[in-house]
C-alpha cells in the first residue's frame, strides 16, 4: 500500500491521474467546520467562533489520532492567550493542548490559572484531575474531582471518583458503583455513555473479568465509534486472548494511526502474517521520525513496540523507565512490569512495584512480581 | 445549562478514561539547499505533506476524502504559490544581502513514512557562488505552531542539518569550505577544555612531572642538579604521554579499539593512584616516560570516547580528530609551560620536597582512590 511503504528512494512522478498519493480522513469534518473559520476570518476578535472552532479541531484531532488539528487548535486561541487577562475558556483549551503532547505540569498550571478566573468552570476540574490521575497523584486528583460536585453534578463527579479510586486501593468497589451509576444514568448522552462503559471495561479487565470486559468495550464502541482509544483497549484485550486474527479484522483500516498501528504489528508478529514487517517498519519508522525533533510523547508505545514485536526486553525496560517519569497509567504500569520481568531484571521493576505496593494499585492481568497481596 | 453540558460533553470527549497522547508524528517538511561542485545555481527540494496543504490551501477537490496525482497537478500553480512565499533564500557576504529568487522547475511526489508528500523542485540563482544563505523560513507557522522545517544543506561533500520552527524562522547556513576551518576550531577548543576539565588528567600528568625536577637518593628527594637534566624528563614523559594517547585516541574513534567506558574510567583513577604511589616510593624512576606511556593508552581510550559520542563519519571524522587531538596537546602543553618553571624554581625547598611531594602524592592516591571506588563498583 502507498501510505505505508518506507520513503521511496527517489521521488517520482505518478502514471495516472488517478492515483491516490493521500487519504484526508478528517476531510469531510474539516469541511464542516468550513463556515466557523471563515466567521472568523471575517471577524478575527470574535472569540465564541475561535472556542468552538478550536474545539471541533480538538474533537478532529482525537478522533484522527493526527497531532496536526491540535496544533490548529492552538493557532486558533493563540491571540487570546496573549492578552493581558485572557478568557478562563482559551486557558483550559490551551491546556488540553498541552496536556496532549505530554507536557503535564504545564497543563496543570493553565488550568490553574483558569480557576483562579473562574473557580466554577467543570471543564477545568474535570481536565484536572485527568492530568492528576495521569501523573500518579490520586490525592490531589480527588480534590479536584469533588469540585465537579457542584460544578458539574453529581454523575459526573462520581465517574471521577471512582477512575482514581479504581487506581487507589479501591477497584472492586468502585467498578461496583460506576456500574449502578450506569444503570441509573441509561439516558445520558452517547459521549458520556461511552466514557463510563469504556471506564467500566478498562475496570473489568484489571478485575480479571474479561467477558465483562468485552461486553463493555462493545457497547463503548457502538456509542462512540471514532474513538480510537477505545479500540485500542478493546485491541489490546483480544491480543491477552491470543485472538489476533480478530485484531487485524478489527483494526484493518486503522493503519494510519500509531496507537492502532503497534497493534496490528503486534498481532501481526504473533500470526506470522505476510503484512507483519511492513506493519513493524512502519510504525518503528514513524516513531523514529517523530523523535529526531525531540518528540519523545509516545515513549509507552515505543517501549511495548520493543518489548512484543522486537523482542528486545532490555531496551524495552530502558524505554519504560523513561516513560514512567511522565506517566502512571495502567498502560506504563504494565509495559513496565512486563519488561522488567521479560528481561529477568528483578530490581529493575523495583520502582513501579513499589509505587504498586504505596498506592494500593491492583491488575490481575499483571506478571507476579507486581501483584499486591491484598 | 445547556452550555455547561455542551462543554462537559466535550472535556469527556477529550479526556477520556485514557489521556490520548498525541502517538503521531508533528507536521514536517523536508527542504534540501545543494550546492553542486561548481554550480552557481542551488538546486532546492521541497518536500511539503499533502495533508498540510489540503488544510492550508486545499487540495481535495471533489470532496472524497481521497487526493489524487490529478487533483494536486490542478492544483500545482497554488501549492507553487504557497511554497515560494514561505520561504525566502538570501546571499550574504559581509552584511550585504542579496535576495536570491527562486525558480519553480518540476513537481513530484514521495511517500513518506507519515503519508505522501509533494516534492518541489527549484533552481534558485544568487548571481554569484554562495558561501551562506540566511533562510526565513515561514511555512505553515500562522495555522500550525508546532510545524517544523528540516533542512538539509549539502556542499560537495559536506551536509549539515537545521531545524526551522516558530521560534527559529530566520537562520544562517553556510555552504562551503568556510565551515570547515571553524569546525576544526571548534573542535581544537573542545579538546584543549577536555583536558582542563578532566582532573583525572591533569593530576595523572603531575604525578609524573613533579618528580622531573628532583632525584631520588638514599630514600629521600634530591634537587637536581641541572635544569637540562629537568627539561629533558619532562621532555621524554610528555612526549611518550602524548604518542600513546593519539594512538589509542585515533584507534578509538576510528572503531577499531572498543573498551567499556566504565572500564576505561576506573582504569584512569587507577594510573592516577600509581602515578602518586610512585612518588612517595619510587618504584619505576629515570624511566618514568614508560609509565607515562602505558598509561597514556587508557587515557587516549577516554579522550576517543568524546568523539565516538558525536557519530561522525569521513572526512569530518578526521578533521574533529586532528582538532581535538591538537587541542589535548596546546591544553597539555599550557600545563606544562606553568607547572614546570614553578616546580624548578622551588625544587630546592623543603616545602616541595618533605611537605608538597608527600603530602600532595597522598591527597591525590586518596582521591584516586575514591575515583576508582565509585567508577568501578556504582
Amino acid at each position: 500500500m502507498l501510505l505505508l511503504s518506507v520513503a521511496n528512494a527517489e521521488p517520482y512522478i505518478p502514471k495516472d491521474d488517478a492515483t491516490v498519493l493521500e487519504r484526508a480522513p478528517a476531510a469531510e469534518a474539516t469541511r464542516r467546520l468550513e463556515p466557523l473559520r471563515r466567521m472568523l476570518i471575517a471577524d478575527p476578535t470574535d472569540f465564541a467562533s475561535a472556542l468552538q472552532l478550536a474545539q471541533g479541531y480538538l474533537t478532529i484531532g482525537r478522533e484522527t489520532a493526527d497531532p496536526r488539528f491540535t496544533s490548529y487548535a492552538q493557532a486558533t486561541i493563540a491571540p487570546w492567550l496573549q492578552a493581558v487577562d485572557p478568557p478562563a475558556a482559551a486557558l483550559v483549551l490551551q491546556a488540553t493542548v498541552l496536556q496532549s503532547s505530554h507536557q503535564f505540569d504545564a497543563s496543570l498550571s493553565m488550568l490553574d490559572r483558569a480557576l483562579r478566573i473562574e473557580p466554577g468552570n467543570a471543564q477545568a476540574w474535570l481536565t484536572r484531575a485527568t492530568v492528576l490521575q495521569v501523573q500518579g497523584k490520586f490525592a490531589l486528583a480527588r480534590q479536584s474531582c469533588g469540585n465537579l460536585l457542584r460544578t458539574a453534578g453529581q454523575a459526573i463527579a462520581i465517574s471521577c471518583i471512582a477512575n482514581v479510586n479504581s487506581l487507589n486501593g479501591k477497584l472492586e468497589q468502585s467498578y461496583r458503583s460506576l456500574r449502578q451509576l450506569h444503570e441509573v444514568s441509561q439516558s445520558s448522552s452517547a459521549d458520556i455513555r461511552g466514557w463510563m462503559l469504556g471506564q467500566l471495561g478498562e475496570m473489568a479487565v484489571r478485575m480479571g473479568d474479561p467477558q465483562a470486559a468485552e461486553k463493555y468495550f462493545l457497547a463503548a464502541m457502538q456509542a462512540t465509534p471514532g474513538d480510537i482509544y477505545l479500540k485500542a483497549a478493546y485491541a489490546d484485550l483480544l491480543l491477552a486472548q491470543n485472538r489476533h486474527e480478530a485484531v487485524i479484522a478489527l483494526l484493518q483500516e486503522n493503519e494510519q494511526q500509531d496507537v492502532l498501528l503497534l497493534r496490528l504489528a503486534i498481532a501481526g508478529k504473533r500470526l506470522q502474517s505476510p503484512e507483519a514487517k511492513r506493519w513493524s517498519d512502519s510504525f518503528e519508522a514513524r516513531y523514529l521520525a517523530a523523535q529526531r525533533g525531540g518528540d519523545s510523547s509516545h515513549l509507552r508505545e515505543y517501549a511495548r513496540f520493543l518489548l512484543d514485536v522486537r523482542g528486545d526486553p532490555r531496551k524495552a525496560l530502558e524505554v519504560a523507565r523513561r516513560n514512567w517519569r511522565v506517566q502512571r497509567e495502567p498502560a506504563d504500569v504494565h509495559v513496565y512490569l512486563m519488561a522488567a520481568t521479560a528481561a529477568n531484571s528483578s530490581d529493575g521493576a523495583a520502582e513501579v512495584t513499589a509505587w504498586i505496593r504505596e498506592n494500593g494499585y491492583e491488575d490481575r492481568t499483571l506478571p507476579a512480581a507486581g501483584k499486591t497481596t491484598s | 445549562m445547556k452550555i455547561l453540558i455542551a462543554r462537559i460533553v466535550l472535556c469527556l470527549a477529550l479526556v477520556g478514561w485514557s489521556l490520548p497522547g498525541s502517538a503521531h508524528k508533528q507536521s514536517d517538511s523536508y527542504l534540501s539547499i545543494t550546492q553542486g561542485a561548481g554550480d552557481v545555481a542551488l538546486a532546492v527540494q521541497w518536500d511539503i505533506a499533502l495533508r498540510d496543504l489540503e488544510h492550508a490551501i486545499g487540495l481535495d477537490i471533489d470532496a472524497n476524502a481521497a487526493i489524487t496525482w490529478g487533483e494536486l497537478k490542478q492544483r500545482q500553480a497554488a501549492v507553487v504559490d504557497y511554497a515560494k512565499s514561505h520561504l525566502q533564500i538570501a546571499n550574504v557576504a559581509a552584511e550585504e544581502r542579496h535576495e536570491c529568487p527562486l525558480q519553480f522547475t518540476q513537481m513530484l511526489v514521495d511517500d513518506h513514512v507519515d503519508g505522501g508528500y509533494a516534492v518541489l523542485r527549484f533552481s534558485v540563482d544568487c548571481n554569484t557562488r554562495p558561501a551562506q544563505v540566511e533562510v526565513r523560513y515561514s511555512l505553515l507557522f500562522d495555522i500550525d505552531p508546532n510545524h517544523r522545517g528540516l533542512v538539509n544543506i549539502r556542499s560537495g561533500e559536506d551536509s549539515h542539518a537545521a531545524v526551522f520552527s516558530q521560534s527559529s524562522s530566520v537562520q544562517r547556513l553556510s555552504l562551503a569550505s568556510a565551515q570547515r576551518s571553524s569546525q576544526a576550531a571548534s573542535f581544537i577548543v573542545e579538546g584543549i577544555w577536555h583536558i582542563w576539565q578532566g582532573y583525572d588528567h591533569v593530576l595523572f600528568l603531575l604525578t609524573l612531572l613533579l618528580p622531573a625536577v628532583v632525584l631520588y637518593r638514599e630514600r629521600r628527594w634530591e634537587p637536581r642538579e641541572s635544569l637540562r637534566d629537568s627539561l629533558l624528563d619532562v621532555l621524554k614523559v610528555v612526549t611518550a604521554f602524548t604518542l600513546a594517547h593519539s594512538l589509542t585516541l585515533t584507534l578509538g574513534a576510528l572503531g577499531w579499539v572498543y573498551v567499556p567506558t566504565r572500564l576505561v574510567e576506573s582504569a584512569i583513577a587507577l594510573t592516577v593512584f600509581f602515578g602518586a604511589l610512585n612518588i612517595l616510593r619510587p618504584v619505576v624512576r629515570e624511566r618514568r616516560w614508560l609509565l607515562a606511556f602505558v598509561f597514556g593508552l587508557i587515557h587516549g581510550l577516554a579522550f576517543a570516547s568524546v568523539l565516538v559520542d558525536l557519530g561522525l563519519h569521513g572526512w569530518n571524522l578526521l578533521l574533529a580528530l586532528i582538532g581535538f587531538n591538537g587541542g589535548v596537546e596546546i591544553g597539555q602543553l599550557a600545563i606544562v609551560a606553568v607547572a614546570v618553571p614553578l616546580m624548578y624554581a622551588s625544587r630546592s625547598t623543603t616545602i616541595y620536597r618533605r611537605v608538597l611531594m608527600p603530602i600532595g602524592a597522598v591527597a591525590v592516591a586518596c582521591v584516586a582512590l575514591y575515583w576508582f571506588v565509585t567508577r568501578a563498583f556504582t
